[in-house]
């Protein structure tokens, strides 16, 4: 049977593929006799089985199942410049990020295989066969580059006897008539010009504008919804007669990841206003701005107010927003508290609405 | 004398942002037209759409791109390293290649359209979703190998060696696409030794007996007795 595999001899059978090429210490005569010697003896052959284990372990670190990117996740398009080796100052954050990411984790891989240095035989006969790796592609291609960028090159030398056909046909009234012909030219450029530049300028104002007048609009809807629910007599009539135009939710404060945990806010048809209350605000003191967003941080309401008394002694705030504004999405909360050098964000809050 | 293909890639961009020079222009086209063609091709295969006519028209997209804002990336290209231009080539054409595929899709189906779903309708999960055993079993043996790991993986390369370990086992890249990655600063040659090196030394840890705990009946006292195993 012979003596035990060494260290040296296990190892050798856990040589990785990719260095295969390697120098290896042992003949082929030599790996035959470890194979043989594993035949025989038990405790070798249960030192390397139990290697074996481990090996197979590590293979199961790596994810394959498709994950859903977190709030975390840096936009796809980061990994791409990653694989590339393009210098980032935020590259090694990506990078930790990716390996306790399985969804980044997984674009990284795609973004570094796209690179990889070697080409396969079958990827070799595509490229091979594209038209843009023929030689008339290639400079057809190089005249258009070139003729994109090429702006009358200076310096070119004129052709023989030009100088002097030009002098015999720039007599005085000709001159003249050119000097006039380049002034208005030269003054219809600058005029377009111009005229190019207050037309874009007039544009996005006008754009602006627009922009502003939404925005404006649908404050107003918000104030006039708000005031008169806030107007309505006191109802004579039991509780649930108002309570059933409003949607209330309550929220903890913290991102909900999954599609399990999110909280689900149900918007009955007729209901005006939705009632969310904030638990874990902190302490909520000074004037609390409240912003409602998509998750792609599409802001859609915000308002400040100062909390009340109670508010304050609860911990807790209470917002009314209008139901209309609360489509079938995933939304998040912003909490933050207005200080004199900016506002600090306190809390940040997630729900969705289900059709 | 130098000619133009072994000009270096610094002077190369130089010659064809300054001048109309068309023999610079066919140089640039012949030496990156390979590395251009390769990360167009495997993007666009991950896309759906790798037909010839497909490939041939964002290859020339992506040479276009040099010739935009009026050649802005040839002036101003920072050459910080040797391989900066080649690694800033391959996003460029794969970004060209995700920008078109994206642009497709999006007109193909509408933008800003989201499909709807019924209420209540729960997708099935996957075996090795996340809340599966697979993916708890998978937590606890990330947890484990870390530990290993915190013990062996010291010195001053420490994180590096630790990141290299993770971004081939958990992420799965190669030894050069790991060399390739920024602050790794290894050779491929380097990455595949180290890689070597850790496996063994964690085979090793992982599959050692663990000290047994000697603890007989008498010398427990009082108390609950210790339990061999659970």
């Amino acid at each position: 049977m012979g003596p035990h595999l060494n260290d040296g001899q296990i190892e050798e059978l856990f040589r990785p593929a990719w260095n295969g090429n390697a120098e290896s210490p042992f003949d082929r005569g030599a790996l035959e006799d470890i194979q043989a010697h594993l035949k025989t003896c038990d405790s070798c052959r249960e030192r390397v089985l139990a290697q074996q284990r481990v090996m197979e372990q590590l293979a199961l670190l790596k994810s394959n199942a498709p994950v859903s990117p977190g709030l975390l996740c840096p936009p796809d398009g980061v990994w791409i410049e990653v694989a590339a080796g393009i210098a980032n100052p935020d590259a090694e954050k990506y990078l930790s990020h990716a390996m306790n990411c399985d969804h980044c984790g997984q674009l990284l891989n795609q973004a570094a295989g796209d690179f990889d240095e070697e080409l396969t035989p079958q990827e070799e006969a595509q490229i091979a066969s594209l038209a843009s790796s023929t030689t008339a592609w290639q400079t057809k291609v190089a005249v258009r580059l070139q003729g994109i960028q090429a702006v009358s090159p200076a310096g070119s030398a004129p052709k023989p006897g030009w100088s002097s056909s030009m002098v015999a046909f720039l007599t005085p009234s000709r001159l003249t008539l050119v000097a006039a012909l380049a002034a208005l030219i030269l003054l219809g450029i600058g005029d377009y010009r111009l005229t190019a530049r207050l037309s874009s300028q007039s544009l996005q104002a006008s754009a602006d504008v627009n922009r502003l007048q939404r925005d404006v609009d649908l404050e107003r809807a918000q104030i006039a919804e708000l005031t008169a629910q806030l107007n309505k007599p006191a109802p004579s009539a039991p509780q649930p007669v108002q309570e059933a135009n409003v949607a209330s939710l309550t929220l903890d404060s913290g991102l909900s990841r999954g599609t399990g945990e999110m909280k689900r806010l149900s918007v009955p048809s007729g209901a005006g206003i939705v009632r969310i209350t904030l638990h874990s605000t902190g302490n909520p003191d000074g004037v609390m701005r409240e912003e409602l967003l998509t998750v792609d941080r599409r802001k859609i309401w915000s308002q400040e107010l100062r909390p009340s008394d109670a508010e304050r002694k609860s911990g807790s705030l209470t917002l009314l927003i209008p139901a209309y504004l609360l489509t079938p999405e995933d939304y998040l909360i912003v909490l933050s508290r207005e200080l004199p050098d900016g506002p600090e964000q306190v809390a940040t809050y997630s729900f969705r609405v289900p059709r | 004398m130098e000619t133009l293909s072994n000009v270096s890639i610094e002077d190369l961009l130089r010659r064809c942002s300054v001048s109309g020079d068309i023999e610079a222009w066919e140089e640039f086209v012949r030496r990156f037209h390979r590395l251009i063609a390769k990360a167009v091709l495997r993007t666009a295969a991950r896309f759906g759409d790798s037909s010839k006519g497909t490939v041939d028209d964002l290859i020339q997209e992506t040479y276009f791109k040099f010739c935009s804002q009026n050649r802005h990336i040839l002036r101003n290209f920072d050459h910080r390293h040797p391989s900066a231009f080649i690694g800033y080539l391959k996003a460029l054409a794969a970004n060209v290649v995700r920008d078109h595929f994206k642009s497709a899709y999006s007109k193909k189906r509408g933008a800003n359209q989201v499909e709807g779903m019924a209420e209540g309708f729960i997708p099935p999960a996957r075996k090795d979703s996340a809340g599966s055993l697979e993916s708890i079993e998978r937590g606890v043996l990330i947890g484990e190998v870390g530990r290993h790991l915190a013990l062996f993986a010291v010195g001053q390369d420490r994180e590096r060696n630790s990141n290299v370990f993770w971004l081939y086992y958990r992420v799965g890249l190669s030894a050069s696409a790991i060399a390739a990655l920024p602050g790794i600063d290894l050779t491929t040659k380097g990455v595949e030794s180290l890689i070597l090196r850790m496996t063994r030394e964690l085979r090793e840890r992982m599959t050692a007996p663990k000290p047994a705990i000697n603890v007989s009946v008498r010398d427990a006292g009082k108390g609950i007795l210790p339990s061999e195993s659970f």
